[in-house]
């Protein structure tokens, strides 16, 4: 995969993440500590940053590599 | 005895400081409440947010003894004679408990990055503990880490992501710039005290400021409310730049009535993590009661992406850097920093391991059984309702989430 289909696919990983735990990507924003427009950019334009993906899987307790599975 | 103005301007600043006040702020209360006797007062004219006490504090010395006075309720003449009592007194007072507890926790959290005997680790955070890490490193001091083998753990863990992420890695190059941060547990003894005295004044604010909405506090409740909102930092949430003082609350008092929300963060923010570093969740104490934290964070829920940060940075060395070939290709001055978590080992992390897992399950969401943190409905309304004029200040309320 390219870098840029890697970022995008760890956008959607967040979006399902989001989905799993929260009944809003607002209350995930919130709780997280984000803007709800870096919320959005994640999910829609990808996620390109290796330490931002770090973060997130230790936050959702899933494997940082689950965020660039293509399932 | 008499005691000479410099003596006095000294005690009166190391008087308020121990509250995280400065002359200026407590100089500013006072104005704020009309306290001054002469209207003509030079006082008028100050630039509030100049710190530079020992050039004007001498001028205004009346002034500053009399603010003082009125900020902690005691009489002119123990600030005139530099009663030490005076201090000892309000510190040892039920309801000034916190301030106390909180002296002791900065004081301990200085020398978390030193290894050695509590003692030990305490003395030379005192003379230490405001150097970078960094420099540490370098200082030949003794750490709880050993930093040398960071550097070539990151090179390893790059290379090993790179598999899934590739352009991680630069095959032949050299990291350089390498800046490593972490963060560490503490164990506060007091620590249960000291949340609890926080506590206890949020509530006290809390029920204040309602009371300040539909009648006028007392002098003594009005003093108390005022000292507590500038000492803890607590503003209005659609006035940022201002503490929540009683002249401040009533001047908002008809955005409030207009506007019902049912808890106080709607009205007030609480921010006293950021401006006194005495965050509680860096005690091990934090972790082994959830409910006490609960309630902590139902004061301050923004607090929790800031303790979510700590959480991460406590199990990890957070690097940043660069690779040499973005240094030697970069058109525009410095390139962009990489930053990458290395996981400390079990071995570093010693005794910590148990409070680290409890830590981190309750940053977590509240799904997998974090802390829950609601987002004040003022906020959801003025978000919801971007046209209604002040209120809608709260949807974009500078600093309302972590960085």
């Amino acid at each position: 995969m390219s870098e840029l289909d890697l970022a995008l696919c760890a956008g959607k990983r967040l979006r399902q993440l989001i989905n799993e735990n929260y009944s809003s990507q607002e209350e995930f924003a919130y709780d997280y500590g984000l803007e709800i427009r870096t919320v959005s950019r994640y999910i829609n334009n990808g996620i390109n940053k290796v330490n931002i993906i770090q973060e997130l899987s230790e936050f959702f307790c899933v494997p940082f590599t689950s965020f660039f599975s293509t399932n | 005895m008499k005691r000479t103005d410099s003596e006095v301007v000294e005690f009166i600043d190391d008087l308020l400081s121990s509250y995280d006040l400065t002359p200026n702020r407590a100089i500013f209360l006072y104005e704020h409440n009309n306290r001054i006797v002469n209207p003509n007062s030079p006082l008028i004219f100050i630039d509030y947010y100049k710190e530079d006490p020992d050039s004007w504090c001498l001028h205004f010395l009346p002034e500053l003894v009399s603010s003082t006075a009125y900020v902690f309720g005691v009489s002119e003449d123990e600030i005139w004679e530099c009663n030490e009592q005076v201090d000892v007194f309000l510190k040892n007072e039920d309801n000034y408990t916190f301030f106390g507890a909180r002296e002791q926790f900065a004081f301990r959290y200085l020398g978390s990055h030193f290894a050695g005997s509590e003692d030990a680790k305490a003395l030379i955070g005192l003379l230490f503990g405001d150097m970078s890490l960094t420099e540490l490193v370098h200082s030949g001091l003794p750490l709880r880490y050993d930093y040398s083998t960071v550097p070539a753990r990151l090179y390893d863990s790059l290379k090993k992501v790179n598999k899934e992420v590739p352009g991680v890695f630069h095959e032949g190059e050299k990291i350089v710039n390498l800046n490593v941060t972490t963060e560490h547990f503490i164990s506060y003894p007091r620590f249960r005290e000291y949340l609890l005295a926080f506590l206890k004044i949020a509530r006290r604010i809390e029920d204040l400021f309602y009371k300040q909405l539909n009648s006028p506090l007392s002098p003594e409740e009005e003093r108390e409310y005022n000292f507590y909102v500038l000492a803890l930092d607590v503003r209005p949430v659609v006035m940022g730049s201002m503490n929540a003082t009683t002249k401040v609350v009533s001047s908002l008092k008809s955005i409030y009535k207009e506007h019902h929300f049912d808890e106080i963060t709607s009205y007030l923010r609480f921010d006293f993590w950021k401006a006194h570093l005495a965050e509680p969740w860096r005690c091990i104490e934090f972790t082994e009661d959830f409910d006490l934290a609960q309630q902590f964070f139902n004061y301050v829920p923004e607090a929790k992406a800031h303790f979510r940060n700590f959480s991460f940075a406590s199990k990890h060395f957070i690097c940043e850097y660069n690779w040499s070939d973005s240094i030697n290709t970069s058109l525009d001055g410095e390139p962009e920093r990489e930053s990458f978590a290395i996981e400390k080992t079990e071995s570093e992390l010693e005794d910590d391991i148990e409070y680290s897992l409890r830590l981190s399950r309750m940053a977590s969401p509240p799904k997998l059984g974090g802390i829950v943190v609601k987002e004040p409905e003022g906020r959801v309304f003025a978000r919801n309702n971007p046209g209604l004029g002040p209120i809608a200040l709260m949807a974009n309320f500078e600093g309302g989430t972590a960085p």
